[in-house]
């Protein structure tokens, strides 16, 4: 998404990425992030909580306008309600690259550098 | 123009999600694919209309559990609550259309060389000002 973000800026729009994992978002460097602490799969809010994911939004369309540094990013101030032990966020089956590297483990730094065996 | 020399009530809002939504009626996202090369992952985007909701969508997915998506689709992808911004005249319009990628691969080139330059050709004929990109 990083990658996509900066195309996209560049061609002439105004971007931000609401993001949950800051660390690898902006580790490929992007124009402008936002960083919520939020579980994969529910970034804006919980279902249901119509008024909790308007004001993620509204925060994050907020962090769009204002932030003026290129690269900028800003943490949300919004908290998730369960901790991270009671979040239930696993895939329904285990993905393919997960069992791929339980079968063949030395793989695993060629993953982490993104050199595709092929 | 960009959103920075414009108000936010006066920009065409769009979204960019990498959750792997597609329409029920569309062709979903490639994940057999994906189990049959692990270090595969489909590069192509759906395109998802303004008015789309959990009940016209499934979302294509590995790496996520997608069921709270298919439930409410504003969990991670918000087009009732930016409609909502719209009617309320705290942006100037949502986009006629917003876009879905899948966002496992590892191999970014088709994503960067064909699916992103289509993109921006579609936000370009739309006249969209700011892009909110969600991952999953």
């Amino acid at each position: 998404m990083g990658l996509a973000q900066r195309e996209i800026e560049s061609a002439g729009f105004s971007t931000i990425t609401l993001t949950p994992v800051l660390e690898l978002t902006a580790s490929v460097s992007v124009p402008r992030l936002a960083a919520i602490e939020y579980p994969l799969g529910r970034t804006l809010g919980q279902p249901g909580d119509r008024a909790g994911k308007m004001a993620v939004l509204r925060a994050t369309l907020e962090a769009l306008t204002t932030i003026e540094t290129p690269g900028g990013s800003r943490r949300l101030p919004f908290q998730w309600p369960e901790s991270p032990k009671q979040v239930h966020n696993e895939p329904p089956e285990t993905p393919p690259i997960g069992r791929y590297l339980a079968r063949n483990p030395w793989f695993l730094p060629k993953l982490l550098s993104r050199n595709v065996p092929l | 123009m960009d959103a920075h020399a414009k108000k936010l009530k006066d920009c065409t809002v769009v979204l960019l999600s990498s959750a792997g939504i597609a329409l029920k009626a569309d062709r979903p996202f490639d994940q057999e694919g994906e189990r049959l090369n692990p270090w595969w992952g489909d590069p192509s985007c759906r395109i998802l209309p303004a008015g789309a909701t959990e009940q016209d969508v499934r979302l294509y997915h590995l790496h996520i559990d997608p069921s709270y998506a298919e439930r409410d689709l504003n969990c991670l992808f918000p087009l009732g609550r930016l409609k909502e911004l719209e009617q309320a005249g705290e942006i100037g319009h949502t986009a006629p259309r917003h876009y879905s990628i899948m966002g496992y691969f590892l191999r970014p080139e088709v994503l960067l060389q064909e699916t992103v330059p289509a993109i921006i050709e579609h936000l370009r004929a739309d006249k969209v000002d700011a892009v909110v990109l969600a991952p999953a």
